[in-house]
């Protein structure tokens, strides 16, 4: 019994006291385009595990689509993308009323492939 | 050894005589016995019961495509040979039946459920008729994992077929719970014959959470899908992608680079911990010891903490690349898991104390829910519920993977298999796995962390396989032409443990049956898949 | 009106100052695991904790969906359960908030339509709140609370006036 309460004694209180706080620097959160360059070498969509990114390519732009519904932050299409139209940051504050907000998209003018294809 | 192994197996295949058509290798584990589908029953009894191999997984496979028969495989291990033997057969389509294995081995009861389920192969003999997989409102001639059977072809629902067991008497009170049950938890339907309080039978209806997941990753290609071995399960998931990343590493024949290994055995054993603890603390939730579940769930946080400090993820998914892993270590990270480790050790040890100087929790936990060895052995209980009950499997031990073999380690086995004692193991388990992540990091090998892959020969199969916190996991997998899957066939530890938990409950009281169900922690999602 | 976006991260007790803006009473929550891979549940589970502890601003997660304001929804609705939660749903007492957890609720996640599965909560019942992630930070689900709460206002404000505007016609 009072091991018991010598235990709740020491361990104190631990609850959080901050509503969000930001998440650790490795963790996989949000995909934001960061360039609007884009070779139109579709790396990002064919290696995407759930199908949350489409390319759209016009004349000489390209429309990247991803959505945050289907997306489930693994960070593949980060690694593989050339001209790193895609970053991974640590933002995890996501939650919306109106699911057309998690569809994001961007316009990116066409970029020569730089080299082969980087290896999944 | 290896000559033993070729001894072994000439004097198996002289015993079992022109019952076997023929043998050849699989890689260097694997013994491939093609049998006569009316031989499978005694060649498989005579491997299970005679040898002593334990029923590993079984799996069955549209390959009409190929060579236009159905298979099926039963795969048997040998620990002490470290070798395994894959009775195979071969099932014409025109008559899609095969006699039944489980009547004399009963762990193969749920698969070939399973095979009846979904590919339309019917078990002659089987004693228990009823669907598994599919509920009893899917038509009875539609067989998902057949190749013609496209995958969002969504079936009408006709006239359920699901059946109880019927209680005579009137004493006997039929208590139906699920399949939304009260608390955050999977969905489960159970059905408790209960006499007064005491618990006579229960059937419990499992594989509502599935998803279809096996037919999903047909042709998808290999890349892709050990994301999708990822999402299996949330709270084994680092065991299963690593299952998956083994099963494609040896069919390419790739051994990965030692610093990738070791970093793998890291991340397993920092899996284990989270879970082991996160179950210690969930037991009292069993008989409501508010101060363990409290530490428990506080210092799972902690490592949860760790996890996504170091992974990048609570749930350490996105650590395992095909041919090693994705995400390295730096020394300053090092320092840190060693710091958190050295306090969980110290705080979970005076969770432990107390815990087992309780005598109320001591009286809820001894004798509570006990799981025999006989039952144990004839279901093939695997992880925790087995060496709890005194059966001595553990893959990490028995058939090494990633860097297993170089660190020591000892496996915990208790005898009386109650609830108590498989709490015992998990706590054992948590100082063993603390102290192997200690060693792990001091010997920590430096180099690269994956290597490529080859292009993979389509039509090969083999089998990954994985301790997760709940028990062995195995995963078969063949490949299809330009490296997709062909056939993937995910057995969980609760697959194996489930049947088991029905024949744990019996005798004991209704009130004790979410304790022994803790007690199992048994996840609904890789079982249902 | 404040969106959960904008709330600076500082404020201890906004979850329990928008509850009594809006409720005026505690929120209960029941959990609906319509065929997820448990990751969901465990974060869900994992609010309760001794760390993030939401029941001390009177969220509470309850075991009869009759009892419940908000349905929490893990998982992309399998054959299976399709019927228990339409069922669940159906017991829910009003305003019967359906927040969607985690990328298999929003939309079937990695693993879509499937022969067993529906692909997301919103082809079965309609959904307030979509919380992304596989699975979402114990603060994601937070935020999702919070932002559940702003749409229950935003609706019953606008049912308010559409009602008031009605007994202003029928007066005439």
């Amino acid at each position: 019994m009072f091991d018991l309460i010598r235990k709740i004694w020491r361990t104190k209180t631990v609850t959080k006291t901050e509503l969000f706080t930001e998440a650790p620097e490795r963790f996989r959160g949000k995909p934001i385009f960061t360039s609007n360059e884009c070779t139109g070498c579709q790396a990002c969509t064919t290696s995407c595990p759930a199908g949350a990114i489409t390319l759209q390519q016009n004349d000489d732009t390209i429309t990247v689509s991803l959505s945050y519904t289907t997306c489930i932050f693994c960070g593949i299409c980060a690694e593989v993308c050339e001209t790193n139209i895609i970053e991974i940051t640590n933002e995890y504050r996501l939650a919306t009323k109106n699911k057309n907000e998690l569809t994001v998209s961007q316009q990116a003018t066409l970029a020569k492939l730089l080299t082969a294809r980087k290896e999944v | 050894m290896e000559k033993t192994i070729k001894q072994w197996l000439s004097r198996m295949k002289q015993q079992l005589g022109n019952k076997v058509r023929s043998m050849e290798q699989n890689g260097a584990q694997e013994t491939v016995m093609l049998v006569e589908k009316t031989e499978l029953p005694d060649v498989c009894y005579f491997l299970w019961h005679e040898k002593k191999g334990r029923l590993f997984t079984m799996v069955g496979n549209d390959e009409r495509d190929i060579h236009g028969f159905f298979a099926l495989y039963y795969v048997f291990s040998f620990d002490s040979f470290r070798h395994f033997i894959t009775v195979k057969t071969l099932i014409d389509p025109l008559d899609p039946t095969f006699p039944s294995v489980a009547v004399q081995l009963p762990a193969a009861n749920w698969y070939e459920r399973e095979v009846k389920d979904l590919l339309g192969l019917r078990p002659q003999g089987h004693p228990d008729p009823r669907p598994l997989i599919l509920h009893g409102d899917w038509p009875e001639d539609l067989h998902p994992l057949r190749k013609d059977f496209p995958l969002d072809r969504h079936a009408p629902r006709v006239q359920s077929r699901e059946a109880f067991m019927p209680y005579d008497s009137e004493d006997v009170t039929e208590i139906p719970v699920g399949p939304i049950h009260a608390g955050i938890i999977e969905p489960g339907h159970f059905r408790f014959g209960a006499v007064g309080d005491t618990i006579l039978h229960l059937d419990a209806r499992l594989f509502f959470t599935h998803r279809g997941l096996e037919k999903a990753s047909e042709g998808m290609p290999l890349a892709k899908a050990l994301f999708l071995a990822e999402r299996v399960c949330g709270v084994c998931a680092l065991s299963h992608s690593v299952a998956f990343a083994q099963a494609v590493e040896r069919i390419g024949e790739v051994t990965i680079p030692p610093r990738a290994a070791y970093l793998r055995t890291l991340f397993l054993e920092l899996e284990r911990l989270y879970n082991h603890i996160g179950d210690v603390g969930n037991v009292c939730a069993g008989f409501g010891f508010a101060v363990g579940i409290s530490q428990g769930a506080r210092l799972k946080e902690i490592m949860q903490q760790l996890n996504e400090h170091v992974a990048g993820h609570r749930y350490l998914r996105g650590v395992v690349r095909l041919g090693g892993v994705r995400i390295d270590i730096t020394e300053r990270e090092k320092e840190d898991i060693v710091r958190t480790l050295a306090y969980v050790k110290k705080e979970f040890q005076e969770l432990v104390d107390l815990l087992f100087s309780h005598d109320i929790a001591m009286n809820r936990m001894a004798t509570t829910g006990v799981l025999r060895l006989e039952h144990a052995n004839d279901l093939e209980v695997v992880g925790v519920a087995a060496r709890a009950s005194g059966r001595s499997v553990d893959i990490r031990r028995d058939q090494p993977y990633a860097a297993y073999d170089q660190v020591p380690f000892h496996v915990p086995v208790y005898e009386a298999g109650d609830v108590l004692a498989r709490v015992r193991i998990r706590v054992d388990e948590v100082f063993e796995s603390i102290a192997m992540i200690e060693q792990l990091l001091h010997s920590l090998p430096s180099g690269d962390t994956f290597t490529s892959l080859p292009p993979l020969p389509p039509y090969r199969s083999a089998m990954g396989w994985c301790e997760s916190p709940r028990g062995e996991t195995v995963h078969w997998l063949m490949v299809g032409p330009d490296q997709t899957i062909y056939r993937y066939r995910i057995r969980s530890a609760t697959y194996s443990n489930w049947p088991a938990v029905p024949l744990a409950v019996k005798g004991n009281i209704v009130p004790d049956f979410p304790l022994i169900n803790k007690s199992f922690e048994l996840c609904y999602a890789c079982c249902d898949r | 009106m404040k969106s959960g976006k904008e709330q600076t991260t500082d404020l201890r007790w906004t979850l329990q100052k928008r509850m009594k803006e809006v409720l005026g009473r505690s929120l209960h929550i029941r959990h609906v695991d319509s065929g997820s891979c448990n990751g969901c549940d465990f974060e869900m589970n994992t609010l309760t904790n001794p760390i993030y502890d939401i029941q001390r601003f009177g969220v509470d997660f309850v075991a009869s969906p009759r009892h419940a304001d908000m349905l929490m929804v893990t998982g992309g609705v399998t054959r299976h359960l399709e019927e228990a939660l339409i069922k669940t749903y159906n017991a829910a007492s009003e305003p019967k908030m359906v927040v969607a957890i985690g990328a298999c609720a929003c939309s079937g996640g990695i693993f879509g339509r499937t022969y067993a599965n529906y692909g997301g909560v919103g082809h079965i019942v309609p959904v307030y709140v979509y919380v992304p992630g596989c699975p979402p930070r114990p603060e994601a689900i937070i935020e999702g609370i919070l932002l559940a709460l702003d749409r229950y206002e935003e609706l019953s404000r606008n049912r308010y006036e559409e009602l008031s505007r009605n007994k202003g016609e029928n007066r005439h």
